[in-house]
């Protein structure tokens, strides 16, 4: 038995990983910043620094990233068709590709844009408020092409969400219907894609407070943390879209423990991805213990936030509640000191989720 | 037997089951009702899948509880599977936990078809081929409850054909049988089938 549940774990925990290939191979450059020595690792960073490069090195990752998206459009696409099936019933085939390929490219190369410009204000030039002017153009952005043109910016094309009573009556792109496209803005993409936005710049803030001093190990170790917060955000997704619609067969078995294993067996390993950086870069001697800690302790709790979020029916699920509390809130009482900010934006973001999924229907489940 | 005791389920305040009290003697029972009625969250509750306000038994077992999942074998209607795993990772798995000799899962295999695909991840597998698997699963190990949920759809008129003599056959061994369908099998067991329907989020005969 033990035989299956290992492959099962290392086949699931590998797919998360290798779901974003471009991700891991981020993941491995930024531990091998943690295997550098304090005097390399000044030398990088005053190179980057002196030379304003900072800003060039998060552009190159994220031109890798973008390029790797641009360059596998057609396997997305066609990974992705069968859910945009009941869209290529009503339009003509070339019609979809081309409407396919704009629109994941441009949602690649806004994101990378947004990703940058973030990156740029709140690390490189320390910046805090113009980020909030940056979220409410992407939103902008999000909305307009949505609901403006009827495309869908952070998910295009995939429509297997509609439902029978709200079925669209698309004529063209340019003629969305208008009453469908709202009640989907109230009822499902936008709020989701806005949360995201706002949990990101959450981390955002929380390690650029922590991390932006003079001292250039600590701001490259903002960096690390801030870019792998980003990238925890797809593997983390991929791995729950995997496990959580695919468990049933584990949970009817007479298998409690093993149950618990495989839920949080590979989330954990892909949560504590953080912590073994902040590991790396203690035994190097990089960070003091107390802000190892303390940063520790931050991101095991917003990780486990994000999985709460995502994964416990925490409506329904008292374990998860006192679980899901019990990890903000010590993290919140630790960083509550140092950024009342991201305590604001957590209590506002799970009395959202709450709000929504008692309205919305947020992923509740249905009658069938 | 399973017995139900005060269920109480709804999704958003949308009542979907409100059974006052309710029992599955052994045998078998056809669940019927229209789309949405609530069979499948019905099925959910007794494996213990998702939370409700209630109480439910499978042989003084609570439902969820190790003891009842021991006795309860499940079949959803739309299975899924991680991706990555093929279907013979999956039902040698399973019938190491319900104990179940590898022979036997073969055995079961073959005679549905499922062993010409098994080795495949499931990523690849159809609908159909999803179903074969999940259907097979629940005849796996001696459990003395199997729950089918819609076990026809998906699957070719051969497959119904071997499932239908599947559930015959282990009706006549003693195994109880819970599904829901839109399908009334006319089937040759000594103990006259039940046939139940889901109406206004409550089981009535």
């Amino acid at each position: 038995m033990l035989k299956y549940i290992v492959k099962f774990t290392v086949k699931g925990l590998l797919n998360a990983f290798f779901g974003k290939q471009i991700f891991f191979i981020v993941l491995v450059l930024l531990f091998a910043f943690g295997f550098m020595s304090g005097a390399e690792h000044f030398q990088i960073n005053q190179f980057l620094s002196q030379n304003h490069k900072s800003l060039f090195f998060i552009f190159l990752l994220w031109i890798v990233y973008s390029g790797y998206c641009l360059f596998t459009l057609e396997s997305e696409l066609v990974l992705n068709k069968n859910k945009d099936l009941f869209l290529l019933s009503i339009i003509d085939q070339k019609q979809f590709w081309v409407f396919s390929l704009f629109l994941y490219a441009a949602t690649h190369v806004l994101s990378l844009a947004y990703g940058l410009i973030m990156i740029n204000y709140v690390i490189v030039l320390g910046d805090f408020i113009f980020p909030f002017y940056v979220l409410g153009f992407h939103v902008f952005m999000a909305i307009a092409f949505k609901y403006l043109l009827g495309l869908r910016l952070s998910k295009p094309m995939h429509f297997s969400f509609f439902n029978a009573t709200q079925k669209p009556r698309v004529k063209s792109f340019k003629q969305p219907a208008w009453s469908f496209y709202l009640k989907e803005a109230i009822s499902n993409n936008a709020l989701s894609f806005i949360l995201v936005k706002t949990l990101s710049l959450g981390l955002v803030f929380g390690i650029s407070n922590l991390y932006l001093t003079d001292d250039y190990d600590y701001r490259l170790f903002g960096l690390a943390g801030l870019l792998l917060g980003f990238l925890q955000f797809p593997v983390l997704k991929a791995w729950f879209n995997e496990e959580a619609s695919k468990s049933y067969f584990l949970r009817s078995l007479p298998l409690n423990n093993i149950k618990y294993f495989m839920y949080w067996g590979i989330g954990l390993v892909l949560l504590l991805s953080l912590e073994f950086l902040a590991i790396f870069y203690k035994s190097h001697n990089l960070l003091d213990l107390s802000k190892t800690i303390e940063l520790s302790i931050f991101m095991l709790g917003l990780g486990y936030f994000i999985m709460g979020i995502n994964y416990l029916n925490l409506e329904e699920n008292i374990f998860g509640q006192v679980l899901f509390f019990s990890f903000v809130g010590l993290s919140m009482l630790i960083m509550f000191k140092i950024n009342m900010l991201i305590l604001g934006l957590l209590l506002a973001f799970t009395a959202f989720i709450i709000f929504k999924k008692k309205y919305f229907g947020f992923e509740v489940g249905r009658p069938d | 037997m399973i017995e139900i005791k005060n269920l109480n389920k709804a999704y958003n305040g949308q009542q979907v089951l409100l059974v006052d009290h309710f029992v599955f003697e052994k045998g078998l029972h056809y669940l019927l009702g229209p789309n949405g009625s609530g069979k499948s969250t019905l099925f959910k509750t007794l494996a213990g899948l998702i939370p409700f306000e209630g109480e439910i038994a499978v042989a003084s077992h609570k439902s969820g509880s190790i003891g009842a999942k021991t006795l309860l074998a499940f079949s959803e209607a739309e299975p899924q599977y991680p991706s990555t795993v093929s279907g013979k990772d999956i039902l040698y798995f399973i019938g190491e936990v319900r104990k179940e000799n590898p022979d036997k899962v073969k055995e079961l295999a073959k005679n549905m078809g499922v062993d010409t695909y098994w080795n495949q991840a499931t990523a690849t597998y159809s609908s159909g081929m999803l179903k074969k698997i999940s259907l097979l699963s629940a005849f796996i190990g001696d459990t003395e409850w199997v729950l089918l949920d819609e076990p026809f759809i998906l699957i070719d008129a051969a497959t119904q054909e071997i499932l239908k003599k599947m559930i015959l056959a282990n009706s006549q061994e003693g195994k109880s049988f819970v599904i829901s369908t839109h399908l009334v099998l006319d089937l040759d067991i000594e103990k006259k089938p039940k046939i139940w329907h889901i109406r206004d989020a409550k089981i009535h005969s």
